[in-house]
């Protein structure tokens, strides 16, 4: 029965169960603690790769240059597509319907992260 | 017995269980500390990140809404924070959206604040960090709602009695196409008059629907259905609505007023304004119109009756020359020749000849477009020969071919050695091009062996005993290709020879006169020459000697190597112009790359003649050109495209009648006109009758001024006052032109003017700045006595010269209409004639203020547009002026007059800044139209009596974010 005292134990089970245990809470610390220092990463992430400006270049391209882009609508459609493409993004504008004072413009964009349609009217 | 309390095993247990406790207080302890504790902080830094994830994607999706689409932005999040998996969501607290975050087991929870994205997007939805993929969706629908527009010219309509029925003399003319519905509509238009009608949008953007009204003949009428005023005058006004219905079934209306009497002096014109803004209701960051309307309302009919006066300056300076017409306006012409072209081989020769002639004797050569030339043999211009050798570019033979019988005309090259190869000729006549003009062509080349010459000289004397007649023979042999006869001619004085005249007749074996002059000197040169005897026939006044030098060139063994018959015609260019009098000067200029001979075929004379230009035709004192049509005829002397323009000139005084009888051409046969011509003095023309209907009488006076004399405006207005004094008919609108080309430099006191002006110019005009000073002032005062009648004085500053600054003082618009030539003059003149009889007002001043807060588009032009639909006169843009107040940003527009069925009109483009119900379009009381409306004749713009102030109606925009705009998270 002696073996089997705790306060006579010499051959240091304590201390190893202890350890274990604090090796365990320090583990999970440092497990929490690295993912605190990921936090803000994705915040930050969606700040810099939303393509605002890619978008409203495309809008400004469907509103403010409307006149000549209509005039050459086919092929200037081509050459956004063309030049979106090129840095791995869909960018579209087409004229979708033509009344006698106004003109309905698609606005397409999409890439891995997001994905826009806008359909608006602008006054001839 | 064991005297032990407790057995071995029972205090092991007891140990154990006490030890196993405080590990587990321990355990606790520990993982309260260390584990749950850092596990929140890691908790709340990630919730706080994804939800500024997601707040940021947000804002990015607010910043790039789209009006009517979809935006996907995905979400990314960590599955699990911790041990902990947890959802992310929006909740609504106290009407505030806030992103929430919670952990699985609800023991962790984090709210973050949207701002006011709520207030534009609804934000709904959730997800669970163990899904697979996450993302914001923003969907928006939006349906622009339909905005009426109704126009309608003439606002202002006339019943006349049309076989006994009082019926409109004019349709008023609705435009709906300013209306705007996405889609298209449909639209029902109330003509007031209880008649309607309806359609669609398919009849824009052109259509007008037109409208008669009826005063009570027929079912639908004013009487019954208008607001009438005065019945006994037929005056009334109805309100016409039109109701457009887009493909939604959404509606909007319209209302416009249409005056109608029978009675014109009933109603004045004036000025119909609006000011709308399409849409009514807009989407967030659309881009909104605001359009103001102005339309001259009125009745072109008697009470517009005019009492005009011409004051004309016939000074000295009216005699320079001013352009009337130039063409084209900008630019140049171009024209190209007909070139008839052909070849031909040449091998081992010794010299070649090449004729290119014509033997047309009666059509177009000789009698028609030549027969007037200085010479016979000029007609050899006709021809014009360009020969080619195998190296070289083209050349000219200049050589002149001319023969009287047969009749023969043309140009010839001749080259000693002619290089082997290919050589080429082109031809092209220089005639008219009228009516398909053509004449007959022949080309011949000739080969020859050599060339040789014979000379003779000889000397003989005019003598009395002959009658100073001398007549020297010589024979010309068929071999003979050219001869150059030559003569000169001395008289004899104190024992010396001089130069001196003798008049030489050379005449062809068959007597036809070849060279005809009197000079001391004579060369002729006689290509082709008939064979046969020669006759040099010389006379003089007085005693002479005579030496003479006959050289014969022959070509030996002439021989024909090619021939061809052929058909020539030309290509000109053709174009007239008009003269409406007879002018002291006319000159036409040109400006051209190259050479050409123009004809010029006037009125009265056909001298169907060639020029090279300028042409010029001009008297100082008696009008030499004729009024009638002069056409041109423009033909090219080289085979090349030349590009040019033709200016004509004519005197000052020429352009002042063409513009001033232009202008009574304009009258009506109700208006007056009355004619003062001024120099040192003034005189009234058509002094029994000083104001007529009779346009043609005071025409006549027009023609009859003659230039001369210096620039008495003073002494000019002066006797306009005293035609006005005299009689001024009734219901007329009294004005004065005053037209000068020149500074007021004369206030002669034998003319009979006022003394008081007389102190330093006494009984001379002249440039000395005492008497300018008092010329000036002279003219001011009768400027203003004129004013004080009610007289209006338009002003034209006719070329450079003239003194802007006091001809813009005596004007009653404040400023001198600049006419820098005399086509100019002829349009102001036109303009004034259309300003008097139509305008409705003067002096309009359009002042919008557009709010704080609403930004103003400045990337197209925001000029106000002012035409009128009857095509009367050139469109007008006036600059806006823009300042910044207190309430906002002024644009102002500042009209001279507007005439009764001119419109004018301005669209501004702005942008609000927030959204809202009822954002005001403009700021109300200081937003105005301020104007003097007909007759438009007070003189102090400071009287508020003046003026009459137009509150321009605030309009007021919904601005929204749309009725559908959500935003899920998913």
């Amino acid at each position: 029965m002696d073996d089997l005292s705790f306060v006579k134990d010499n051959r240091g089970q304590v201390l190893i169960i202890f350890s274990l245990l604090i090796t365990t809470v320090i583990a999970s610390l440092a497990i929490l603690h690295a993912q605190n220092l990921l936090a803000g990463v994705e915040s930050s992430r969606a700040l810099m790769v939303f393509p605002k400006e890619d978008i409203r270049n495309l809008r400004q391209i469907g509103k403010s240059e409307l006149p000549n882009y209509i005039v050459y609508e086919d092929d200037l459609n081509k050459q956004i597509e063309m030049l979106y493409a090129l840095h791995g993004f869909y960018g579209s504008v087409e004229k979708v319907y033509e009344e006698y004072n106004y003109y309905k413009m698609r606005v397409m964009f999409s890439n891995s992260e997001v994905e826009y349609v806008d359909i608006f009217i602008v006054r001839k | 017995m064991n005297d032990k309390a407790v057995s071995a095993l029972l205090e092991y247990l007891i140990v154990i269980g006490i030890l196993s406790m405080f590990v587990l207080f321990l355990g606790l302890i520990l993982n309260a500390q260390f584990a749950e504790g850092e596990t929140g902080v890691v908790l709340q830094n990630q919730f706080s990140d994804v939800a500024s994830q997601v707040s940021s994607q947000l804002v990015d999706i607010f910043a790039i809404t789209p009006e009517n689409g979809r935006v996907t932005a995905k979400i990314y999040m960590p599955k699990r924070i911790g041990d902990y998996e947890y959802h992310v969501g929006f909740s609504s607290v106290s009407n505030e959206t806030y992103i929430f975050l919670q952990s699985d087991k609800g023991n962790f929870r984090k709210y973050v604040g949207v701002g006011k994205l709520d207030l534009d997007m609804t934000l709904q939805g959730s997800t669970f960090s163990m899904s697979k993929e996450h993302g914001l969706n923003y969907t928006r629908t939006s349906h622009i709602l339909p905005t009426a527009v109704l126009m309608v010219s003439p606002s202002t309509l006339l019943f006349t009695n049309q076989s006994n029925v009082w019926k409109t003399n004019n349709t008023a003319n609705f435009r709906i196409c300013e209306s705007f519905a996405e889609g298209g509509f449909n639209w029902t238009l109330e003509f007031g008059d209880g008649n309607s009608t309806s359609g669609d949008s398919s009849i824009c953007p052109s259509g007008i629907i037109t409208h008669y009204y009826y005063w009570n003949t027929t079912p639908y009428n004013v009487s019954a259905h208008c607001n009438v005023t005065d019945t006994a005058n037929m005056t009334a006004i109805c309100q016409a609505n039109l109701t457009i219905t887009d493909e939604l079934g959404y509606s909007d209306a319209y209302s416009v007023n249409i005056t109608f009497t029978k009675d014109a002096l009933a109603v004045n014109p004036d000025l119909y304004i609006d000011k709308y803004i399409i849409p009514k209701e807009a989407l967030v960051g659309q881009p909104v119109e605001i359009h103001i309307y102005i339309q001259g309302q009125g009745l072109r009919t008697s009470p517009r009756d005019l009492s005009v006066v011409h004051v004309i300056d016939k000074s000295g300076s009216m005699r320079d020359y001013t352009q009337y017409m130039k063409s084209p306006d900008t630019g140049t012409n171009s024209i190209t020749p007909t070139i008839w072209e052909r070849s031909f081989n040449i091998s081992n020769e010794s010299g070649i000849l090449i004729k290119a002639y014509t033997n047309d004797t009666n059509n177009i050569i000789r009698n028609k477009w030549y027969q007037n030339v200085g010479t016979s043999s000029d007609a050899a211009e006709a021809i014009q020969l360009f020969v080619k050798s195998p190296s070289t570019d083209y050349v000219e033979g200049i050589e002149t071919m001319y023969q009287t019988s047969p009749y023969m005309v043309g140009k010839r090259f001749s080259q000693n050695n002619p290089e082997n190869g290919e050589w080429r000729i082109r031809v092209i006549g220089v005639f008219p091009d009228v009516d398909g003009d053509s004449t007959d062509l022949h080309v011949d080349v000739y080969k020859y062996d050599s060339e040789t010459t014979e000379d003779v000289d000889d000397t003989f004397y005019l003598e009395s005993g002959n009658g100073y007649h001398y007549n020297y023979t010589f024979n010309i042999t068929s071999d003979v290709d050219q001869f150059r006869f030559s003569a000169e001619s001395y008289s004899f004085w104190w024992f010396l020879w001089f130069p001196d005249d003798t008049t030489l007749n050379l005449y062809d074996p068959n007597n036809n006169l070849v060279y005809s002059d009197t000079d001391t000197s004579h060369t002729i040169t006689v290509e082709n020459p008939i064979s046969g005897q020669w006759t040099a026939e010389f006379s003089s006044d007085g005693y002479r000697r005579v030496d003479i030098a006959l050289t014969k060139y022959i070509k030996q063994n002439l021989t024909l190597l090619q021939h061809w018959d052929d058909t020539l015609t030309s290509n000109s260019d053709n174009y007239q112009f008009n003269l409406p009098t007879d002018c002291f000067k006319l000159k036409i200029e040109t400006g051209s790359n190259s050479n050409f001979y123009l004809w010029i075929d006037g009125p009265t004379s056909n001298p169907d003649r060639f020029y090279t230009l300028p042409y010029e035709n001009a008297s100082d004192s008696s009008t030499i050109n004729p009024s009638g049509t002069y056409s041109f005829y423009l033909v090219p002397t080289a085979p090349t495209t030349i590009d040019y323009y033709t200016t004509v000139y004519v005197a000052k005084i020429d352009g002042a009648k063409i513009a001033a009888m232009n202008f009574n051409s304009m009258m009506g046969s109700g208006d007056y006109v009355g004619l003062v011509s001024y120099s040192s003095c003034a005189n009234i023309e058509n002094i029994e009758n000083y104001l007529t209907t009779n346009k043609d009488t005071v025409n006549s006076s027009i023609q009859s001024l003659s230039p001369g004399g210096w620039t008495n405006i003073g002494h000019s207005l002066e006797k306009a006052k005293q035609i006005f004094d005299s009689y001024t008919p009734p219901d007329t609108i009294p004005a004065v032109i005053l037209m000068s080309d020149g500074i007021a430099n004369c206030c002669n006191q034998h003319c009979g003017g006022y003394d008081d002006y007389f102190s330093q110019c006494g009984s001379y005009c002249g440039d000395s700045n005492n008497c300018l000073s008092e010329a000036e002032q002279y003219a001011l005062d009768m400027a203003d006595a004129l004013k004080s009648n009610n007289v209006t004085i338009y002003t034209i500053c006719f070329g450079d010269d003239a003194d802007e600054d006091l001809m813009g003082q005596i004007s009653s618009e404040g400023y001198c209409r600049e006419a820098l030539t005399a086509e100019d003059l002829t349009s102001i003149y036109g303009q004034i004639a259309t300003e008097l009889r139509d305008f409705a007002a003067k002096n309009v001043t359009v002042s919008d203020v557009i709010p704080n807060g609403i930004t103003i588009d400045y990337s197209g032009e925001i000029n106000m547009t002012c035409c009128d639909p009857l095509g009367r006169g050139d469109c007008q843009d006036i600059e806006v002026d823009i300042s910044e107040t207190p309430n906002g940003t002024l644009l102002q527009w500042n009209i001279s007059k507007i005439n009764i069925t001119e419109e004018c009109e301005v669209t501004i483009t702005v942008h609000p800044h927030s959204s809202g119900e009822a954002i005001p379009m403009d700021v109300i009381n200081v937003s105005n139209v301020t104007y003097q409306p007909y007759p438009a004749t007070c003189t102090d713009p400071t009287d508020p009596t003046c003026y009459k102030v137009f509150e321009l109606p605030v309009r007021y925009l919904k601005y929204s974010a749309g009725e559908a705009s959500t935003v899920e998270l998913q």
